[in-house]
C-alpha cells in the first residue's frame, strides 16, 4: 500500500493506494504515529481497494484521538469501500464527504 | 481460474494420527477378547474342546441376535430422540429395549434346556465324543442369554446417550474378566465339566461389564431419565425393531453361515482335520484385532468431514486407512506364510501329530487361508467406508453376499469335494468374489444413475467444480495481505458479486488473521488453514478450519465501550447472513456466509 501524507494547517491530509489490511494497517499506523500538531484528519480512499476491520479500528481510534466524528473526514470514497463502512455501520462514525 | 494455495491434508493427517492410536488401542481391548477365548481353550482344554467350541459357534449367534437387533435398533432411534433433545422418548426407548431383549432372551432358556443335548448331538455329528462338550457350551449359553441380551442392549445405548467411552469400556472389561474367568475355569475344572465354565465365563464377562452402568448413571451428559414411567413405551416397538434389522439380520446370517459350516465340517473332515478347521475358523480375529481399529476411524472421521463436504479431506483419509489396513494385512500375510507354525503354538493345536496323519501338510492350508486376509480386509473396508458416507447398500450387499451366498455355497462344496483344503480355498473365493460383486454392484449404480461421484468412492469431483475452490493456505503474518486479497479474487469468481466478495474477504481476513496471532501462537511447525468457498443458493459460504487452540468466534461477548462495536468478531456479525462454529475432529470450522446482491 502506498500512504501520502500531507499536512495543511491543522489538517493531516492522506491519501492511501492499495489495500489497507491487517498488516498494511499497521504500516499506516507507524507511519502515522509520528505525526504531531494537527487537529483533523483526512484520508482520501479514491484509490482504496478494500478496507478491513483493521482499518475500520485504525480509523475509529482517530475519532476517539481527535474528539469527534467531525475531525476524520473520508473524501472520494469509492462504492466498494462505502459499502463496507455502511455494512459495518461505520458511516455513522466518521465524516464522509 | 489459477489457484496458487493447492489443498494439502496437513490438518486433516495430523488428526488423523491423533484419532488413530486410541481408536486402535480400544478395538484392541474390544477385539483380543475373541481371539483370546479360542487361544485359551486350545491350550488348556486340547484339541476337542477347541473343536466342540467352534462346532458351537451358531447358538453363540443365535442367541446374540436379539441383544444385537434391540442393542442397535435402540441406540439409533434413541440417538435421534437425544438428538432431538425428546428425553421422555429417548427414556422409553431405553427401557423397553432392555427389557425386550431380556424378554425375547428368555426364549432360550427352555429350548436350551430341553434340546440342548439333541441339537448337540446334531452338531457333533460324527464326532460323537464332543457332543457332551457341546451340549455343556451351548446349554449355559443358553441359561445366560438374558444376560447377555440386556448386555449388548445397554453396551450400545449407552455409547449413543453421549457416553461413547463408557460403551467402549464395556467392551473392554467384559472382555478381561471373561478370559481372566476362563482361564481360572479351565486351570481348576475338572474337563468333563470344563465347558460350563468357558461359557458361563462369557456371563461373568457381561456381568462385569455392566458395571459402567454406575459412571452411565452419575453421567453429567446422560439424557436418559430413569424416573420417566414405561408406560407407552410399546409404541417405539416397530421403530426400534426396524431400526435395528439390519444389525438383526447380519448376526442371522452369521448364525446361517457357521451352520452351514459346522455341517460341512462334521461331513467332510476327518478327526485330525478338525482341530485345523476350529483354528481357522478363528483366523479372522487374528486380523481383526490389528485391521479394525484402523477401518474405525473412518465412522468417525470420514463421517464428520462428509458432512461438512470436505470431500478432499474424506479421500485424504481413506487412502490413508486403506494403505495403513492394507499395509498391516500385507505384513500379517507374509509373517503367517512365513512363520504357520506359529499359529499351531499359539492355539495349542499338535502339528506334528497332524503332519503324521494328514496327506495334505497342515502348514500348507495355513498358507493358502492366510491369502484370503487381503480381500477380507477389503470386505471390512466396504463395511466400514460406505455407510461412512452415507450410503449403506454397497455395505448391506457386502455383508449379505459374503456369509449369507458366496461363502456357504463356496465353502461348502469346495470342502466337500477338497476337504480342509477345499475351506482354505473357499474363504479366498468368498473374501475375492464378494469384493468383485460390489464393485460390478457400485460401477451398475453408477452407470443407471443411482450413485454419481468419481470413482469407487463415490464423492463428488472438487478439481473441476468452479463452484467450490479448496485450498490450504499457510498460517504466516507476512503473507496475511496476498492470502486476503486471492480469497477475494477467488470469491468474485464464484459469486460474480464484487461487494460480496469484499464482504468475504472481510470476514475471513478476520478470523485468519486471528488463528495466526493467537489460534497457532505456541504450536510448533509450519502450520496451514483450510479454506473451502463454496456458492450457495443465496449467497457465498467459506468455511476456514485450523487446529490450533480451541476458540469459539461465534461465543465471543464485546465489551460494553464503544469501540468494541468495530472488534473484528463484531464486523463479521454484521458482514455475514450466518455465522456459526463447529467443534469437529478437535479443530476449529468457522462457516460463514456471505450473501450476494438480489
Amino acid at each position: 500500500m502506498n500512504i501520502f501524507k500531507q499536512k495543511n494547517g491543522t489538517t493531516l491530509e492522506v491519501k492511501l493506494e492499495g489495500r489497507l489490511d491487517t498488516v498494511t494497517s499497521a504500516e499506516l499506523t507507524a507511519s502515522l504515529e509520528g505525526e504531531e500538531g494537527f487537529t483533523d484528519i483526512r484520508f482520501d480512499f479514491e484509490k482504496l481497494e478494500y478496507l478491513s476491520s483493521s482499518g475500520l479500528r485504525l480509523l475509529f481510534a482517530y475519532r476517539k484521538k481527535l474528539g469527534g466524528k467531525e475531525h476524520v473526514i473520508l473524501v472520494n470514497v469509492n462504492a466498494l469501500v462505502a459499502e463496507i463502512l455502511r455494512v459495518t455501520g461505520f458511516n455513522q462514525q466518521v465524516t464522509i464527504q | 481460474m489459477d489457484i496458487e494455495y493447492r489443498r494439502n491434508d496437513k490438518i486433516i493427517r495430523r488428526k488423523f494420527y491423533q484419532y488413530l492410536v486410541p481408536t486402535v488401542l480400544m478395538v484392541l481391548a474390544m477385539q483380543f477378547g475373541s481371539l483370546a477365548d479360542a487361544i485359551v481353550i486350545g491350550n488348556f482344554l486340547g484339541d476337542g474342546a477347541l473343536s466342540a467350541a467352534s462346532l458351537a459357534l451358531p447358538v453363540v449367534f443365535l442367541v446374540e441376535i436379539p441383544g444385537m437387533m434391540i442393542g442397535t435398533g435402540a441406540s439409533i432411534i434413541g440417538a435421534n430422540f437425544i438428538g432431538k433433545r425428546l428425553i421422555k422418548e429417548a427414556s422409553q426407548t431405553f427401557k423397553l429395549a432392555m427389557f425386550l431383549s431380556f424378554a425375547v432372551s428368555l426364549i432360550f432358556i427352555p429350548i436350551g434346556a430341553l434340546a440342548g443335548d439333541a441339537v448337540a448331538k446334531l452338531f457333533a455329528g460324527s464326532f460323537v465324543d464332543l457332543a457332551p462338550m457341546i451340549s455343556q457350551y451351548i446349554q449355559v449359553y443358553a441359561y445366560q442369554a438374558p444376560l447377555l441380551g440386556i448386555g449388548i442392549t445397554l453396551a450400545y445405548f449407552l455409547s449413543s446417550d453421549n457416553n461413547p467411552n463408557l460403551g467402549a469400556a464395556f467392551f473392554a472389561i467384559c472382555n478381561v474378566v471373561h478370559i481372566g474367568a476362563e482361564i481360572l475355569f479351565c486351570r481348576f475344572l475338572d474337563i468333563s465339566v470344563a465347558m460350563w465354565g468357558v461359557a458361563a465365563s462369557t456371563g461373568i464377562g457381561m456381568l462385569a461389564g455392566m458395571l459402567v452402568f454406575i459412571p452411565y448413571m452419575k453421567s453429567k451428559r446422560r439424557v436418559v431419565d430413569l424416573k420417566i414411567p414405561f408406560k407407552g413405551s410399546f409404541a417405539l416397538v416397530k421403530p426400534l425393531l426396524r431400526a435395528g434389522s439390519s444389525s438383526g439380520a447380519l448376526t442371522a446370517l452369521l448364525f446361517v453361515y457357521s451352520l452351514v459350516l459346522n455341517i460341512a465340517a462334521i461331513n467332510f473332515l476327518s478327526d485330525l482335520e478338525m482341530p485345523l478347521y476350529a483354528m481357522l475358523t478363528n483366523f479372522s480375529f487374528v486380523v481383526d484385532i490389528f485391521v479394525i481399529g484402523i477401518l474405525q476411524i473412518m465412522p468417525s472421521v470420514v463421517a464428520s468431514l462428509f458432512g461438512e463436504k470436505d470431500y478432499f479431506g474424506v479421500r485424504s483419509v481413506c487412502r490413508r486407512v486403506f494403505l495403513l489396513a492394507m499395509g498391516t494385512t500385507v505384513v500379517l500375510t507374509v509373517i503367517s506364510i512365513a512363520f504357520p507354525q506359529l499359529f499351531f503354538t499359539i492355539f495349542g493345536v499338535d502339528l506334528s501329530a497332524l503332519q503324521a496323519g494328514l496327506s495334505i501338510d497342515p502348514l500348507f492350508v495355513v498358507r493358502i487361508y492366510c491369502i484370503s486376509f487381503l480381500a477380507y480386509t477389503g470386505n471390512k473396508f466396504i463395511v466400514y467406508y460406505y455407510p461412512s458416507i452415507l450410503k449403506n447398500a454397497p455395505a448391506v450387499l457386502d455383508n449379505a453376499v459374503r456369509v449369507g451366498l458366496i461363502g456357504p455355497i463356496s465353502v461348502f462344496f469346495l470342502m466337500k469335494f477338497l476337504s480342509i483344503s477345499g475351506f482354505a480355498y473357499g474363504a479366498i473365493i468368498m473374501e475375492v468374489a464378494t469384493i468383485i460383486i460390489v464393485i460390478v454392484f457400485i460401477t451398475i449404480a453408477k452407470r443407471v444413475g443411482k450413485y454419481t461421484g468419481k470413482g469407487l468412492l463415490l464423492l463428488p469431483s472438487t478439481s473441476k467444480n468452479e463452484a467450490q475452490i479448496d485450498l490450504s493456505i499457510p498460517a504466516k503474518e507476512e503473507e496475511i495481505s496476498k492470502i486476503i486479497e486471492d480469497l477475494q479474487h477467488y470469491a468474485f469468481e464464484i459469486g460474480k458479486d464484487e461487494k460480496a466478495a469484499a464482504m468475504l474477504a472481510l470476514a475471513s481476513e478476520e478470523i485468519i488473521a486471528n488463528t495466526i496471532a493467537y489460534g497457532y501462537r505456541f504450536k510448533g511447525g509450519s502450520r496451514y488453514i483450510d479454506v473451502n468457498l463454496s456458492r450457495t443458493e443465496a449467497g457465498l459460504l467459506v468455511r476456514i478450519r485450523d487446529d490450533g487452540v480451541a476458540f469459539d468466534p461465534t461465543n465471543y461477548v464485546p465489551g460494553d465501550e464503544e469501540e468494541m462495536k468495530f472488534h473484528g468478531i463484531e464486523v463479521v456479525r454484521k458482514v455475514a447472513s450466518d455465522f456459526k462454529y463447529l467443534r469437529l475432529l478437535n479443530t476449529n470450522n468457522t462457516i460463514m456466509e456471505i450473501a450476494l446482491a438480489k
